[in-house]
């Protein structure tokens, strides 16, 4: 397992660790790359051609207004390749030893932060479905919670059945944890009743 | 001269890229969960938008649109 003591985030309690660090799989944002690495294959292409097809842009009173434009789209690729990595890297899942926190990150103005305590998972379900899901191992995972927002859900992350084994038995173990307090509080209320 | 229209268009870009960059940059400040990304990140994105906001300023000084427009209107007026 990866090591994320050097992870923090907002709301971090001081005796919380982080264990996991989830983004979105890779291929997911993929896709959009595909667009823009489209964009720049126009870019350098027309540089290269559209002087030869408009012999006025390479020698003439239009080469300044041509390399703007070409200038003025690069920007544009530029400013939207970090706007579509913000939105992918900050879309995030946290798992700690204490609760799961869902940062979602809808482009540069909405940002949404959910968390759900570890004690109140009921089930767990991963869903990967689909051809190049299971070849490439990623799909959505599904928490299912007895609090008000009953469906935690995590958007196409690596490894789901990895990820459910690691949340079961973080699980498991506050569940102990949860019992070994209750019995010792069992325990001294009984000491303290013979006692009187 | 720069026709007035033109350079409040050019403005508008300008100041739309700038707010873009400022938000992106306070993101990976604030919401940035390991520090080490940011001493990448952080670094590239700052200077590759200076430098080419910088460039695109300068390429559209030296655009002659006086000349442009004026040789514009008058292909359309044949």
């Amino acid at each position: 397992m990866r090591n994320f003591t050097k992870y923090h985030f907002g709301g971090q309690k001081a005796d919380e660790k982080v264990l996991l660090v989830l983004h979105r799989h890779w291929f997911d944002i993929i896709s959009q790359f595909f667009v823009l690495l489209a964009m720049v294959f126009v870019l350098i292409g027309s540089f290269f051609i559209l002087p030869t097809i408009f012999p006025d842009i390479a020698h003439g009173q239009f080469t300044n207004l041509f390399l703007f434009l070409e200038n003025l789209f690069f920007m544009f690729i530029w400013i939207t390749f970090f706007l579509v990595w913000v939105d992918y890297y900050f879309d995030v899942w946290i798992v700690t030893d204490q609760r799961i926190v869902n940062i979602e990150q809808k482009g540069l103005f909405a940002r949404e932060v959910s968390e759900l305590e570890l004690e109140k998972i009921q089930d767990i379900t991963t869903d990967v479905n689909g051809l190049i899901p299971t070849f490439l191992n990623f799909g959505d995972l599904q928490i299912q919670t007895a609090g008000k927002e009953e469906k935690f859900i995590f958007h196409n992350i690596p490894d789901p059945y990895e990820v459910k084994g690691i949340i079961m038995n973080l699980h498991k173990s506050s569940e102990q944890k949860d019992e070994n307090e209750f019995s010792e509080m069992l325990k001294e209320k009984i000491h303290h009743d013979d006692a009187v | 001269m720069i026709t007035p229209i033109t350079l409040a268009l050019y403005f508008l870009l300008v100041l739309g890229y700038v707010l873009t960059y400022f938000f992106i940059i306070y993101h990976l400040m604030k919401y940035s969960l390991h520090p080490s990304l940011n001493n990448l990140i952080l670094p590239v994105f700052v200077i590759g938008s200076v430098i080419i906001l910088f460039t695109n300023i300068v390429l559209f000084s030296y655009v002659d649109w006086n000349g442009l427009f004026s040789s514009l209107v008058s292909t359309s007026s044949y």
